[in-house]
């Protein structure tokens, strides 16, 4: 092995110790968040709110480090500051935007929203997957295009046109040029990605609230107009099919379908079915104690779905 | 009770066994390097010499990391962050060495933005825990200072150093840098 690849070698080392350093720091326990999240779980769960003086009472911390760990929580997604200095608990599972959330609270009339979501846009829509066939054909020409300048295959004319179109037609741009080229495809499917779920998040969300029951967008800009009381629940049915199933070993985010049966009138019933919901057992279980009047739950594993949520500490061991 | 193992579960019951998730990571890298190996060493310089197979099989492990493994422990996160690096010092390198460098501004420029891009979309598929998608402050001078960095280049790219473009050249720079921003400032998964 020769003195480059050893440099090589030792460089790829350098880059991974370095990072796996830096890992290991930002995940080393914080105890002041562990203190602030007790805190949370044990003196403020039912209020769903407190200021900073409550905060410090609870915690005996000071106020400047009380504020950076309430930060980090309000990054994660746990709880909202409000103008008035107060910050607002919000539930683990629900993952609006705040303005979603601002609006589910409204429209629901202040009530606990337990779960939050947004249909997932691809899977009931499979063709938008075509966007990313843009970085396959991006990929194809910058290949076919530096096999043709080193090989002359198929034909030089592909990397002779590509050079004639770089600036000055200068030939030692076009590596660097074909590397821009990639760049520029994965983030121009990763903005239309952006537009595709900021499109979705206008149209499909679902909420559950503690007395409201469950409401949902039926249309484009509607505003949680489809209202399932939670009386009005017969029968909650979780269904994650084969295809989801497997790509839930594989996303970030898993997906599936629940199944509503609620009556409508004396005798009729209806279905309806919220369909590629993210973490769908959670949601089903939601509905489920929601229509059972059960929610114990949610005080006796508080602490645990906030240290999901905030990842301050792991959740599954291994 | 036994419904709650869902909230005390939270998240795992969709995923591999983590015995499973360990074993089909070492499959599928195994599998992959050899791939590499095999079809590199019949290319031509430098993709069949041995630093390109190595930069190759360490993108394609951290590429294929995140998708396989699961788990939410300290381990497997700080090896996350590891594997970013490994990739990223491995592009880097790679470049610098096998590219024939030049000192012309508008290939510096190219090659910059290419290292923003990659470096930040490994980020966002390495170290998903730590991407804000809350934003705050701190997402909003990150992608600031990236994006200062992007519209210089390819000003640099349009302007007159490269192409020319005259007014047009600011104009396509500011559009092209917008859509840098918004695609690089992560939208929520969910």
């Amino acid at each position: 092995m020769d003195l480059g690849t050893v440099a090589f070698i030792a460089a790829i080392a350098g880059g991974f110790g370095a990072f796996l350093a830096l890992g290991w720091k930002l995940e080393s326990g914080d105890p002041v968040l562990e203190k602030v999240i007790d805190a949370i779980v044990s003196n403020f769960l039912d209020e769903r709110r407190f200021s900073i003086s409550d905060m410090e009472q609870a915690t005996g911390l000071n106020r400047d480090t009380i504020r950076k760990a309430l930060r980090r929580l309000e990054r994660a997604g746990i709880i909202t500051k409000r103008d008035s200095g107060w910050y607002r608990i919000k539930d683990p599972l629900v993952f609006l935007t705040e303005r979603d959330y601002e609006r589910a609270v409204r429209i629901t009339k202040d009530d606990n929203i337990l779960y939050g979501a947004y249909q997932n846009p691809y899977l009931p829509r499979l063709y938008l997957l075509l966007v990313y066939l843009i970085v396959a054909i991006d990929i194809t020409f910058v290949v076919l295009t530096y096999i043709s300048y080193t090989m002359g295959w198929p034909s030089p004319a592909l990397a002779n046109w590509a050079i004639k179109i770089l600036p000055k037609g200068d030939e030692h741009l076009l590596v660097p040029f074909l590397l821009f080229l990639l760049g520029m495809g994965i983030i121009f499917v990763d903005f239309i990605d952006n537009v595709i779920k900021a499109w979705a998040r206008e149209r499909y969300s679902v909420v559950v609230g503690e007395k409201s029951g469950i409401s949902f967008d039926k249309a484009l800009a509607d505003e949680l107009s489809g209202r399932i009381r939670r009386g009005q629940i017969r029968d909650v049915d979780l269904d994650i099919s084969l295809f989801q199933k497997i790509i839930n070993y594989f996303r970030s985010v898993p997906l599936g379908d629940v199944k509503v049966v609620y009556r409508v009138g004396k005798e009729e019933e209806k279905v309806e079915v919220f369909k590629n919901m993210p973490f769908p057992r959670e949601l089903f279980y939601v509905i489920r104690s929601v229509q059972l009047g059960s929610l114990g739950w949610r005080k006796r594993h508080a602490k645990t779905l906030l240290y999901w949520r905030s990842r301050g500490m792991p959740v599954v061991s291994g | 009770m036994a419904e709650e193992e869902v909230i005390e579960r939270i998240g795992r019951g969709y995923r591999f066994r983590p015995a499973t998730q360990i074993g089909l990571m070492l499959i599928l890298s195994v599998l992959g390097v050899w791939g590499i190996y095999e079809g590199f060493t019949r290319l031509w310089p430098p993709f069949n010499e041995l630093e390109t197979i190595i930069t190759m099989s360490v993108i394609y492990i951290a590429l294929l990391y995140p998708l396989i493994i699961k788990l939410e422990n300290k381990a497997a996160t700080v090896l996350s962050f590891g594997l970013f690096g490994a990739a990223l010092a491995a592009t880097v390198y790679w470049l610098v060495t096998h590219i024939q460098l030049t000192r012309e501004p508008v290939a510096i420029a190219l090659y910059v933005m290419f290292m923003e891009i990659v470096g930040m979309e490994l980020f966002h598929h390495l170290c998903e825990a730590y991407v804000f998608y809350e934003r705050d402050w701190r997402s909003y001078l990150v992608v600031g200072i990236l994006s200062a960095g992007f519209f210089a280049c390819m000003w640099m790219l349009l302007g007159p150093q490269g192409y020319g473009l005259g007014s047009i050249a600011i104009v396509l720079a500011v559009v092209l840098t917008m859509m840098f921003a918004w695609a690089v400032l992560p939208e929520k998964p969910i």
